[in-house]
């Protein structure tokens, strides 16, 4: 029993430290080759874990072979377009101009319940509204709406607005978070002056959120 | 780029400890078939000093069941253990059975290394 609680938590701390290596890309929408390496990594994992007879290394091994060739993979497709059509395929164009592209429907194996399933996931209920619909290589649908169909924007309209960015975090439970502060040039005396100036110490803000224009909206701590 | 160089130590890392593994197997399955070829001489030739022998040939067995350990399966290891705690007895009963489990712990830890030599048949 003993064995299997320290093998769970070392293969934890491992995988761990692979999906942190194979990098962010792993925790959104998974390209063909990442789905293939999570569904292996987790298979893996959990033989060593189960079967003690099974000696750690045949686990770790594989682990890491797989992580590292994922990783060199990706940086050769990073380096060669053709290399990634190879590893994740290509995007394939199944609307155009409101017209729908059977032969590539089928050749994608999309049934009609699934295009007008992902339609709906982007707001258009009438094929003839979208103007180009993308299958992505993650298998996820991209819809551009024709102009006619979509909302006037800001500049459509003549108004003007300045684009800013949103808000940073920061302190996060009293603690300065300095890239935050890079983010929205401004540094920490300022920040401090600025706690002084509301009579609050470092230690009792839960969250200070603050803009590009110093804009900033502080939560006291309560507990 | 840090991702990179910490990706190719690591596989750098993984291939060196693989080969070291089996070559490491290889010089220790080397030294017990030394262990049995003197137990079977001293058997063989008469000679008194069988049953040291055949105690070191334990000790060393169970140094190689820890290396062994780390590459294959506990349970194949435990059996060539159990094999090799019968021994004793089985001088003490002079019979051919005592060879013959000899030659058995020699065959076991030959397809042990075997199974983790890479050879065609077992990658594909």
């Amino acid at each position: 029993m003993l064995i299997v609680l320290l093998r769970a938590v070392i293969l934890y701390i491992v995988i761990i430290f692979c999906i942190r290596l194979m990098g962010k890309k792993q925790l959104g929408e998974l390209q063909p080759s990442e789905l293939v390496v999570t569904i292996m990594l987790s298979n893996i994992a959990t033989l060593p874990i189960e079967d003690i007879n099974i000696p750690i290394a045949m686990g770790l091994v594989p682990i890491f072979t797989i992580v590292c060739l994922d990783v060199f993979f990706s940086y050769l497709s990073l380096s060669s377009r053709k290399f990634r059509r190879v590893l994740c395929g290509s995007p394939k164009i199944i609307i155009s101009d409101g017209v729908l592209d059977q032969k590539t429907m089928k050749k994608l194996r999309f049934t009609v319940d699934d295009l007008f399933e992902a339609l709906r996931a982007e707001q258009v209920f009438d094929i003839s509204e979208a103007q180009l619909a993308v299958v992505e290589t993650t298998g996820k649908i991209s819809v551009y709406v024709k102009k006619s169909e979509q909302p006037p924007s800001r500049s459509d309209l003549n108004i003007c607005s300045d684009s800013k960015n949103p808000p940073q975090l920061v302190i996060d439970d009293g603690e300065i978070l300095d890239k935050a502060l890079e983010i929205i040039n401004v540094d920490s005396d300022w920040l401090k002056n600025t706690l002084e100036k509301e009579g609050i110490k470092l230690s009792e803000v839960f969250i200070m959120t603050c803009d590009g224009n110093k804009n900033y909206n502080i939560i006291r701590k309560e507990i | 780029m840090k991702r990179l160089t910490l990706c190719a130590f690591i596989m750098a890392a993984v291939i060196f400890s693989s080969v070291f593994s089996l070559v490491m197997l290889d010089s220790s399955s080397d030294e017990l078939y030394v262990h049995i070829d003197d137990c079977l001489e001293a058997y063989y030739s008469g000679d008194e000093g069988i049953e040291e022998k055949i105690d070191s040939l334990e000790v060393y067995w169970g140094e190689y069941y820890v290396k062994a350990s780390f590459l294959t399966h506990s349970s194949s290891l435990d059996d060539v253990s159990c094999t090799a705690a019968r021994l004793m007895p089985l001088l003490k009963e002079n019979g051919e059975e005592f060879t013959a489990e000899l030659n058995s712990i020699r065959y076991r830890a030959f397809l042990l290394y075997e199974s983790q030599v890479p050879h065609w048949r077992s990658v594909f």
